[in-house]
């Protein structure tokens, strides 16, 4: 079975991202800021991360930089989810190196869809 | 030089002496004030402008010199007398250097006071702009999972729901999503505003993004009974432009011509056509039409104030005022015509070619 990161602040959008994750078949782990799934992904090998980027300390984008620094999480997929969603938003995260990105609030159906591309 | 010359030529002096002080006078007068102005200046008080004027008029200056340099012939004695050599050059030197250096000075806080200016305007932007992105995080994150959270029960991933369950649930997705349109809507106008909204052309299939609109809309079109018609000119295939504005206009168009339809349906028709060298396209509806003193108010921010009846464009939130805005913004423009009772009909121009340097044959 595949085990995902998820990296979220706020409890309640955790939960809901979990309860997705779960329903779809992934185990699922939580980090609540950048520097704890930092540590989490240094200690842990993950399939996937789902990463929001308005977190506290350093941001998603900062984090995601900081995984891939080991080689084990070199081409670690990373999909962002965030609440930057205006305008322009999309391409400043895909070109950040995120592998794919999907705003908040979240279009349930197509993030099932996103997140079936990364199941084996 | 004989002694009888001078001896007269020191009358002379002496004469010119005292009109040489009152120029000097004078000068020192227009020097002082001209500092005391710059030194009040510093302290933000304005003179104003006709006393600038008049004291660095050149004009009056020579007007007021005149009868001290009428030509005279002993006018020529006082020039090979030192003393008198060096006053009247004094006037010389106050006009080539004190008042250049005066001026130079005034210019430089002119300067300054504009650079400062531009600075605040810039700070006030960024901060304006720093204040948006946060509101639309901020507000985006609760809204995550009231939509979320809806949708997982709406899928009945925690087991069936009643009729009413099911009813209430879809009311908290339209509401949350309506909600969300307000919000994207709302900062997208306020980016206009702030002169942050930018434009990226890529070349787009036409036909392809209104098919793209159309799509998401066919469910609620059938239940309205609106058929959706395309009238597409074949010579009209690519567009260069911004999608974000091609798509908004679209989808804000089409779905208030399908959400005003009659209650026994109707028909709704796209039509895109070249027309020179925009692409021009409208979507016209046969639907309840638009009141004529409405017409003014449609494309206003909040057109749905102050109107005590049912009117075509209640609930429409924002979409029309940002529609034409970005549009606009695109160099574009878009307009409508209606008839009450009849139906309406939005048209909207955009460049074919937007962003794209023109070549010149
Ligand atoms: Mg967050």
């Amino acid at each position: 079975m595949m085990k995902v990161l998820v990296v979220e602040d706020n409890p309640l959008n955790m939960e809901l991202v979990t309860e997705m994750l779960i329903a779809q078949g992934f185990i699922t782990e939580g980090a609540n800021d950048g520097e704890e799934a930092v540590r989490m992904a240094e200690k842990e090998a993950y399939d996937l991360i789902v990463m929001d980027i308005g977190l506290p300390g350093i941001d998603g984008v900062e984090a995601t930089k900081r995984i891939r620094t080991k080689s084990r999480n070199k081409f670690i997929p990373v999909i962002a989810l965030t609440a930057f969603a205006m305008k322009g938003d999309m391409e400043r995260f895909l070109k950040a190196g995120f592998d794919a990105y999907l705003s908040k609030p979240i279009n349930v159906p197509e993030f099932m869809k996103v997140i079936e591309k990364y199941k084996e | 030089m004989e002694p009888k010359n001078r001896g007269q030529s020191v009358t002379e002096i002496v004469l010119y002496n005292s009109f040489v002080q009152l120029i000097l006078f004078i000068i020192l007068s227009i020097a002082v004030a001209e500092a005391l102005l710059i030194v009040l200046s510093y302290f933000r008080f304005s003179f104003p402008m006709w006393l600038d004027e008049l004291l660095f008029n050149p004009t009056l200056m020579i007007v007021l010199l005149s009868p001290f340099t009428t030509p005279d012939s002993e006018l020529s004695l006082l020039i090979f007398d030192p003393t008198l050599f060096a006053l009247l050059l004094s006037p010389v030197a106050y006009f080539v250097l004190f008042r250049p250096w005066v001026r130079r000075i005034a210019l430089r806080k002119k300067e300054e006071e504009m650079r400062i200016e531009k600075e605040r305007i810039e700070y006030a932007r960024k901060v304006k702009n720093e204040f948006l992105t946060n509101m639309s995080h901020e507000l985006r994150t609760p809204l995550n999972s009231i939509i979320g959270f809806s949708e997982l029960l709406r899928q009945k991933m925690t087991g069936v729901l009643d009729a009413k369950q099911e009813h209430y649930v879809n009311n908290i997705l339209t509401s949350g999503n309506t909600l969300l349109a307000v919000i994207s809507d709302m900062l997208d106008l306020s980016n206009i505003d702030i002169g942050k909204m930018e434009l990226v052309f890529e070349e787009i299939h036409l036909p392809e993004a209104i098919d793209e609109t159309i799509t998401p809309l066919k469910e609620k079109a059938e239940k309205q009974k609106v058929r959706i018609e395309k009238k597409l000119d074949p010579a009209l295939e690519f567009i260069n432009a911004d999608r974000y504005v091609l798509r908004k206009a679209l989808v804000n168009l089409l779905h208030n011509a399908v959400k005003f339809s009659k209650d026994e349906g109707g028909i709704v028709t796209i039509t895109a056509q070249k027309d020179g060298d925009m692409a021009r396209i409208s979507i016209s509806d046969t639907g309840i039409g638009i009141r004529e003193d409405d017409m003014n108010r449609l494309f206003t921010q909040f057109p749905h104030i102050d109107s005590e009846t049912p009117r075509r464009f209640e609930g429409t939130g924002l979409g029309l005022a940002l529609s034409k805005q970005l549009v606009e913004l695109h160099g574009g423009k878009l307009w409508a015509k209606s008839m009450f009772g009849e139906g309406s009909t939005f048209t909207f121009l955009l460049p074919i070619n937007a962003g794209k340097t023109v070549e010149i044959k």
